[in-house]
């Protein structure tokens, strides 16, 4: 029977090629759809969940409370790690991860010397392996970063370095003193080891200054601490709350005397609404499940992304099923004398649902077939557009294909209940004489199935127009500084001493219209601190302490970079700047001055300095319009307020002859810097690159958006098709009557336009309310765009139209006789 | 073999009612061949669907080999009309994506028999009806009389009591028609019970009795004189 069953699938399928192909097609569409969403979400969730013992393993975030800042990081003071271990038997062990900004690394031996910027490299404690267990080629886990001078690499670095000879035992020089490391591990190869944690370089964190220097501090937040718990602690969230709890006390004395070494007594702090508290992350949960939580030395996605693409890959699969039911109940009619026959020489319904079942089976199976080979072709463009490496091995996973399995058996199901149950409904004198599928209930049915596809369609329209322009006023908007011809220069701390002769000369080159030097950059972090403003006579109701961040900067700063200067001044050669600072609009409202110029605020984590106010500067966003502005300073170069080791050297240049601007500038920087690589890049650049996540979101948005138009047409052409040639007789009446081409194509068009109509009706509040819950995201973004939901309608209208159009002419011109003829 | 009393059958729309059988009664006798004549509309395509237990009366009795089988539902027509009944069309109604074999088999698929025996009595019976030859081919590369020798060929594979023939030569030439008549004149005289409608008076001197019907009721009942002794009075 099953072969029966089979072979007359078969034969309908070759049968009815065009209908066959509509349906084949927009199931494919909607697996390949389904698949790549599900090899994303699969690649995402499979984050940090391979390492030994992962369940024990937790991230220590800070959250915190100073003044009128409220932070919440995936940072922690330098001791916090140690401190916990000592002082909670639950926790085994604790791994501290430090981020240099230094970067050279090169590798010199007897005929060639190599010098590259790593930007890859983490200095970690001597047991990060045993916590965080990347899986190593070479070398001891145990053992490889327990010497100061030892470097553990990725099989890539070790290929760049020394090409491909035996890296273990290699000396390579790190930083401006090249300082000499061995090599004393190699990873397996790590890039498609899904971790949130990601670098190219392991190197010991005793060889960093800065860290062993605040090893005091309980507010130096620039290290990640990694727990590891005892099994039973990690298994039991009871034992996991309660140990959370114990943390306040522990803070308590243990961050008292840094507190009172930065002139904010802890009690008096907390005191005054500020809190300072320690909480643990799982890891498994650092990458999806860290909103809100600054880091970056993790990749931290949202999970929200994730949620929106299943959505986007369920609605597709729905799509292309009930367009699958739509064609075939239209294939009805011309079915139903099979179906009569078979019903008259005694088929029960049972075994015709079993036919159909069989027969929308061989079509799921020819779409599956179709959707995996489409998918691995694609599969390189798709990690263009989604940043990740997955290839045909990530389909050999057991739950990815239990899952596809299931969405081919669910399809099939979906798919096909309604037309089996539609077609055998019929009874059987009807069906001979193909008196079927013209009841005005099944027709509802269609056209509800046709509404409800354009409604999802013209709903996903909307929300990629949207997307995609509050992505372009973000990167439009009037940042409040130049973004477009500046050139930034990394490693300029390399010039040291040569730093104000390489500016001058710079300024000189022809193209350059000015040159500066600053501490920090824009998208590229900054130092901050906490600093109390003296209050004064005229003055006293002032806040008593801000956390500001800020650069360091020299006086050509302001200018290249086009900086508004609101009130006051910029810093000058003629003034004595080194106890000056320029505060931005943000920070002056948040301590409360009326007349801020000639204020002082006093910097305790520094010598108690007091610096004046000379400047306010116009508020504009250090990292992307996601953040809100936050309070910001400026200080003199000079006033050597605290020490960063990082110099950028920004480049004004005059947009034309870029190629030899950059050329001149390269020279220049190798007459001064031989060993160290030249590396710039454009600030318009940089910023876009801050909206890469988003970008890469609308991007696939959009993708999937125009699948799932492609395939509500394909089901608008099969229903079109089957009411022309339901309606043949009536048009070939009425052309012999002599009605117009054009009037035949307006009685079959109108109809659909009209479904097309209610849909985007229903579409609007849809996409209003999902669009309006994304832009809460954004601290600065659009107001949804009337226009987006014109032009959606109108694009939808128009692509109803001509899919309409082109079966509606066709049936239009046909020879009326022949129409009257297969009556 | 069948009796049928007071049948009535009514055909509803919004707005009127039209009646397709009005207390129509007769019996035939098993080996009979019938032949029922009327007009368009006189209800005798109703009544063929009736006997042959694709549609479901809405009065009277009809007693199937001595079972009522009036209120029957749809599952339990099905299976009496599988193993009793086969059908001929004047359209054939052949399934156009299954071959000639294919096609005769269909019956013997949804009865159960075995594959080896579906064969042999497939193969037999296309022979039978000479169409052997053509036994690979499509319905639509086969001339109507062709078709028409394979749907018949596909009512009796089962050996029915019964076969039930609406207008088996109306969409036949002369020769073809007769050679179909000729077809069914044999399996009557093999002893299978027939009971065709047709308009066409030739046709219908092949049968043993001929009933005419008019706006749901028995006109007249002649009994062609050769046949007169076997046949009992209604």
């Amino acid at each position: 029977m099953i072969k029966n069953y089979i072979k007359i699938a078969w034969r309908n399928i070759l049968r009815y090629k065009t209908n066959s192909v509509l349906n084949i097609l927009g199931l494919s569409i909607g697996l390949v759809s389904v698949m790549l969403i599900a090899l994303y979400i699969q690649n995402e969730l499979a984050y940090d969940t391979q390492f030994d013992q992962a369940a024990q393993v937790y991230r220590v975030n800070m959250k915190g409370k100073m003044g009128d800042n409220a932070f919440y990081a995936g940072y922690t003071p330098p001791p916090a790690g140690q401190a916990l271990v000592d002082q909670f038997p639950e926790i085994e062990s604790a791994t501290r991860i430090y981020q240099s900004d230094n970067t050279k690394l090169a590798y010199t031996n007897a005929t060639r010397s190599k010098v590259f910027n790593e930007s890859e490299i983490l200095a970690v404690d001597p047991n990060f392996l045993e916590v965080l267990s990347y899986p190593l080629q070479k070398g001891d886990a145990a053992t490889c970063l327990q010497e100061p001078n030892s470097i553990v690499i990725t099989p890539q670095i070790a290929k760049k370095y020394f090409g491909d000879a035996d890296p273990m035992g290699k000396t390579l020089a790190y930083g401006d003193s090249g300082k000499p490391l061995q090599v004393t591990g190699v990873f397996e190869d790590l890039s498609n080891y899904p971790a949130s944690l990601k670098f190219d370089i392991l190197m010991p964190v005793a060889n960093f200054n800065e860290v062993t220097y605040f090893n005091w501090s309980w507010v130096w937040l620039n290290m990640a601490t990694y727990v590891k718990l005892t099994p039973q602690a990690s298994a039991n969230p009871a034992t996991l709350a309660n140990l959370e709890s114990r943390f306040p006390e522990m803070l308590k004395v243990q961050a008292a005397p840094a507190f009172e070494r930065i002139g904010q007594p802890f009690e008096e702090f907390i005191e005054k609404g500020n809190y300072w508290e320690l909480h643990l992350q799982a890891l498994s949960d650092i990458h999806l499940y860290s909103d809100g939580i600054t880091s970056s030395i993790t990749e931290q996605h949202d999970v929200k992304s994730l949620y929106i693409l299943g959505i986007i890959a369920f609605f597709i699969i729905i799509l292309a099923c009930v367009n699958f039911m739509n064609l075939s109940t239209v294939q009805a009619v011309k079915r139903s004398k099979e179906i009569g026959i078979r019903k008259v020489l005694g088929s029960q319904r049972k075994q015709l649902v079993k036919q159909f079942m069989t027969e929308v089976f061989c079509y799921t199976f020819c779409a599956t077939l179709l959707a995996f080979i489409t998918v691995l072709l694609i599969l390189p463009m798709f990690n263009g557009l989604t940043g990740k490496e997955l290839d045909i091995q990530a389909f050999f996973n057991r739950n990815l294909i239990l899952l596809i399995l299931a969405v081919v058996v669910l399809t099939t199901l979906l798919a096909g209940i309604y037309p089996a149950f539609f077609l055998t409904s019929f009874n059987p004198i009807r069906a001979l004489k193909g008196k079927v599928g013209k009841t005005t209930q099944s027709s509802f049915i269609r056209n509800g199935l046709v509404v409800f596809q354009f409604s999802i369609a013209i709903t996903l329209i909307i929300c990629t127009l949207v997307v995609f322009s509050q992505l372009r006023y973000a990167q439009q908007k009037d940042l409040g500084f130049e973004k477009d011809h500046v050139l930034v220069i990394n490693n300029a701390e390399t010039l040291g001493n040569s730093l104000a002769s390489f500016k001058k000369e710079l300024t000189a080159l022809t193209g350059v219209e000015a040159a500066s030097s600053s501490s920090g950059m824009l998208t590229r972090g900054n130092f901050g601190d906490f600093y109390t403003p003296k209050p004064t006579a005229d003055e006293p109701n002032i806040a008593t302490d801000i956390s500001l961040s800020s650069y360091l900067i020299d006086d050509a700063f302001i200018p290249t970079l086009d900086l508004e200067i609101v009130e006051g001044r910029g810093f000058d050669k003629q003034f004595k700047d080194s106890l000056s600072v320029i505060l931005n609009e943000t920070a002056a409202a948040q301590i409360g001055w009326e007349n801020p110029i000639g204020q002082q605020i006093r910097y305790p984590g520094g010598n108690m300095e007091y610096y004046t106010v000379v400047g306010i500067l116009k508020d504009f966003n250090l990292e992307s319009l996601h953040t809100p502005i936050e309070p910001f300073a400026l200080f003199a170069e000079e006033s050597k307020s605290y020490d960063t080791r990082t110099t950028f050297i920004s480049l004004k240049i005059s947009g034309e002859h870029t190629r030899q601007v950059i050329g001149q500038v390269q020279d220049l920087w190798e007459s001064y810097l031989e060993s160290t690589p030249f590396e710039y890049s454009f600030l318009d650049e940089d910023l876009a690159y801050a909206y890469q996540e988003d970008q890469r979101l609308a991007s696939l948005f959009m993708g999937f958006s125009i699948l799932a138009i492609f395939v509500a047409c394909l089901g608008l052409f099969g229903l079109i098709a089957f009411t022309a040639q339901q309606r043949t007789k009536e048009i070939g009446v009425r052309k012999v009557l002599g009605a117009s081409v054009g009037s035949i194509v307006k009685l079959l068009a109108i109809n659909f336009l009209k479904l097309v109509m209610l849909a985007l009706i229903l579409a609007v509040p849809v996409a209003w309310l999902a669009m309006d819950s994304w832009l809460q995201d954004f601290a600065y973004r659009i107001d949804i765009p009337i226009w987006a939901f014109i032009a959606a309608g109108v694009l939808a209208l128009a692509i109803a139209l001509i899919t309409v159009s082109v079966q509606a002419i066709k049936a239009a011109i046909a020879n009326p006789v022949k129409a009257l003829r297969t009556e | 073999m069948i009796k049928i009393t007071d049948l009535e059958k009514y055909y509803a729309t919004e707005e009127v009612r039209t009646i397709a059988l009005n207390k129509l009664s007769f019996q035939v006798q098993e080996g009979e061949f019938v032949a029922v004549m009327g007009p368009s509309g006189c209800g005798k395509s109703t009544l063929l669907n009736i006997l042959g237990l694709l549609d479901d009366p809405d009065g009277g009795s009809f007693i199937f080999n001595g079972i009522e089988v009036a209120g029957f539902n749809e599952r339990k027509r099905a299976d009496l009309r599988k193993h009793n009944i086969g059908f001929v069309f004047q359209s054939f109604n052949l399934i156009d994506e299954l071959t000639v074999f294919e096609n005769v088999e269909l019956p013997l698929i949804y009865t159960g028999v075995k594959p080896a025996e579906r064969k042999k009595r497939v193969d037999e019976v296309l022979e039978k009806m000479q169409i052997m030859h053509r036994r690979k081919h499509f319905p639509q590369q086969l001339s109507g009389g062709q078709q028409q020798r394979v749907a018949v060929a596909r009512a009796v594979v089962n050996n029915p009591k019964l076969i039930l023939a609406d207008e088996p030569t109306g969409n036949l030439d002369s020769s073809n028609g007769n050679e179909v008549m000729d077809l069914l004149t044999e399996l009557n005289e093999a002893g299978t019970t027939i009971i065709m409608v047709t308009h066409s008076e030739h046709d219908a001197k092949y049968s043993h009795r001929i009933i005419r019907m008019l706006d749901g009721q028995k006109v007249t009942e002649n009994v062609l004189s050769e046949y007169k002794s076997k046949t009992l009075e209604v």
